[in-house]
């Protein structure tokens, strides 16, 4: 299972560079139009877990355990990230929806996925997510006694080279031991 | 090897830029509180998620941009939670089928 989530890897940072942060607007997600569809059991409530591995020298997790929420409603959820090295080090994430045929109407808006993410020595860091839920979920046959949704996130070192102007300002802005020196 | 194919879709606008000073974190905190305290339904901390990026926004960490492009409605209140007198989400779930059913 590992070997084919490595496979992952290259593969999304394509399409994030063929994307990038500011995509143009025609192709965003109109969320006016999400939020106002119409489905049959408008109360129904999926309960959404928040799971997290990490394959570096990271400590990574989430930070509520799970979030309550209506398909259709844009939903604010955090993980937390923490280098525990001397040195900056490159991350980058991937997500996995469970069960799978969720993952078709589980839409992020915006996350902390699929690009190279920089910690800084000992840094900690909020990642957050915002995603949504379609409400067409609630007219799939399949998934019509679905009670809960599962977001895993696992966090992989990435080969990328750190720029060295960052390698020297990890040192540069490190806490100085010395001894005060006093006046007298 | 397991042949079945999980749909894995990219972010719609790519990535949050990192808050590498924690300014907003303590609205972060705060947001997280409420969940707490609200058994994680996220409707009654609507506000917060508001301020969180509101905050973004000031500190230049998120394009500018109408809360509605973000899934924000006009006049939305912090609701009491939805499911605070229920168990679960399941309970509350065959509660609100059959008061449908009733109708």
């Amino acid at each position: 299972m590992f070997g084919l989530s490595f496979a992952f890897v290259p593969l999304y940072q394509l399409f994030c560079q063929s994307t990038g942060y500011g995509g143009t607007t025609k192709d965003r997600i109109d969320l006016k139009k999400i939020v106002d569809k119409k489905v049959s059991d408008k109360n129904r409530m999926i309960e959404v877990h928040f799971t997290s591995q990490s394959n570096m020298p990271w400590v990574f997790k989430p930070e509520q355990k799970s979030i309550i929420v209506k398909p259709g409603e844009t939903v604010l959820a955090f993980y937390k990230a923490k280098n525990l090295l001397n040195k900056p080090l490159i991350g980058i994430a991937l997500y996995h929806v469970l069960p799978d045929e969720a993952g078709l109407y589980f839409n992020k808006i915006q996350c902390f996925c699929f690009e190279e993410q920089m910690l800084n020595a000992h840094e900690e860091i909020d990642l957050p997510v915002l995603f949504f839920i379609d409400p067409d979920i609630l007219n799939d046959s399949r998934l019509t006694n679905l009670e809960k949704i599962t977001l895993s996130y696992i966090f992989f070192e990435s080969d990328s080279e750190i720029p060295e102007e960052y390698q020297y300002l990890s040192r540069a802005i490190a806490p100085q031991k010395k001894n005060e020196i006093q006046i007298i | 090897m397991d042949k079945k194919r999980s749909i894995v879709k990219k972010p719609d606008r790519g990535s949050f830029l990192l808050d590498h000073n924690s300014e907003c974190t303590s609205i972060k905190n705060k947001y997280l509180k409420c969940l707490k305290k609200h058994n994680n339904d996220h409707l009654s901390c609507r506000n917060y998620s508001k301020e969180y990026f509101i905050c973004r926004m000031d500190k230049n960490l998120l394009e500018r941009q109408d809360l509605n492009e973000l899934g924000f409605k006009e006049n939305e209140l912090d609701q009491d939670s939805r499911i605070k007198n229920f168990k679960d989400v399941y309970s509350y779930n065959i509660k609100m089928e059959n008061k449908n059913k009733l109708k």
